[in-house]
């Protein structure tokens, strides 16, 4: 039996793995910017998207949490807890994120979905995306 | 610059340094299970299967699954767009799981029906789980491992900048200031103090299970558990259920704050 009680106050503890990093750098990360110049403008019911971003990776099973930055709407990031559900421009229109990965490429999907009753205009977004990657323990 | 000199300016680039906490992995699980086909009502299908731990406790942890027998993987709770056509079906397929008050780990799959195509087809999970100590841990057996060196020094390893937990209990956001002076990993886990059904209204968390946030994420019709970073703060939007209720869950939320390698 461990006693964790005390165990978790100290930083490293010889039966237990920790998990490591997978790169030299903390996080690997890509860019992508929806019609550099041009806001869009989408119709009643309609959405834009899938606005795919990708970021190429070394390993697979091996992405531990991935967050993103919309640019242009906002400052700070958001982690992607499964998926991402925001709600903008007084709910009139939402932007979603997934992601998923395989031995080489990460990609992140952001669909933006008109909720008004009429015509929405997206400005300017660049969708900064960086993961955190690890060595994974299976 | 002496080495130790060098080495204290650089703490953050070596494998792992007293003065900061790392995470501790208690366990690893894997398992395959079939979610069966869903029909055009009610919309979906579920299937779950449990692991005892052994732990008596929850825990944090980590899941994966992939749904084309390892090629590609998702992390628990994301739902890929299908893109193989112009409009996007954004309810596909999950895996999310729970680790409950006796240490049973519990995964969770949900299938949906594809309406924009009329199909459905059953799907096999196969999921690989990472458990991780939590603060609170109490005293526990780890599950056995067949790992012959825990620590390299080859590898760096995350270090734990900040980590507690707090009640959630009201509408307002939870703001935790670490004045890293740039964006860190931020990680959270929920319990519910009673058992709170997810934000798809389809699948309920036991009460005072360790779950992650992606059981609270979503379009369903409450607002989306979510973390905003910045390089000051960590904000943490409160749990909110799928009736679109004022008040959020009431639960502890933990979070844990990393420190970058760079």
């Amino acid at each position: 039996m461990i006693d964790f009680s005390k165990a978790a106050r100290i930083s490293i503890a010889s039966g237990f793995k920790g998990t490591s990093i997978l790169t030299n750098s903390n996080s690997i990360s890509s860019f992508f910017s929806l019609s550099p110049g041009t806001s869009i403008n989408i119709l009643t019911g309609n959405f834009a998207g899938p606005i795919p971003v990708t970021i190429p990776t070394v390993n697979s099973n091996a992405a531990t949490q991935v967050q993103f930055q919309l640019s242009g709407l906002e400052s700070y990031w958001h982690v992607i807890n499964g998926n991402f559900v925001g709600n903008y421009s007084s709910n009139t229109y939402q932007i979603l994120a997934f992601y998923a990965y395989n031995a080489t490429t990460l990609t992140i999907y952001f669909i933006i979905v008109n909720q008004s009753a009429g015509t929405v205009t997206v400005p300017d977004i660049t969708f900064n995306c960086r993961a955190y990657l690890f060595i994974a323990p299976w | 610059m002496s080495t130790l000199d060098n080495l204290i300016a650089n703490y953050s680039k070596v494998a792992y340094t007293s003065y900061f906490d790392s995470d501790k992995i208690i366990g690893v699980l894997s398992g395959t299970f079939t979610v069966s086909a869903p029909s055009a009502s009610p919309g979906y299908t579920t299937n779950n299967v449990t692991q005892d731990t052994g732990f008596g406790d929850s825990c944090y942890f980590q899941g994966i699954f992939s749904t084309d027998s390892g090629s590609s993987w998702n992390d628990f709770g994301t739902s890929v767009p299908n893109t193989s056509s112009a409009t996007p079906v954004l309810d596909t397929v999950t895996c999310q799981g729970f680790v409950t008050t006796a240490g049973i780990f519990t995964a969770v799959g949900k299938n949906w029906y594809d309406y924009l195509h009329s199909s459905g087809t059953a799907k096999t999970i196969l999921y690989k789980v990472a458990l991780f100590s939590k603060i609170n841990q109490g005293s526990i057996q780890p599950l056995p491992t067949n790992e012959e060196n825990y620590f390299d020094s080859l590898y760096n390893y995350h270090k734990i900048y900040l980590q507690d937990f707090f009640a959630v209990s009201t509408s307002a956001n939870t703001s935790i200031q670490h004045n890293l002076g740039y964006i860190p990993k931020v990680r959270s886990f929920f319990q519910p103090t009673s058992s709170s059904i997810g934000i798809d209204g389809i699948y309920t968390v036991p009460a005072g299970a360790m779950a992650t946030l992606d059981w609270w994420t979503g379009a369903g019709s409450g607002a989306s558990a979510d973390i905003q970073i910045d390089t000051s703060n960590a904000v943490f939007t409160p749990i909110q259920d799928s009736s679109s209720t004022p008040n959020g869950i009431n639960g502890t939320q933990h979070y844990l704050i990393y420190l970058d390698a760079q």
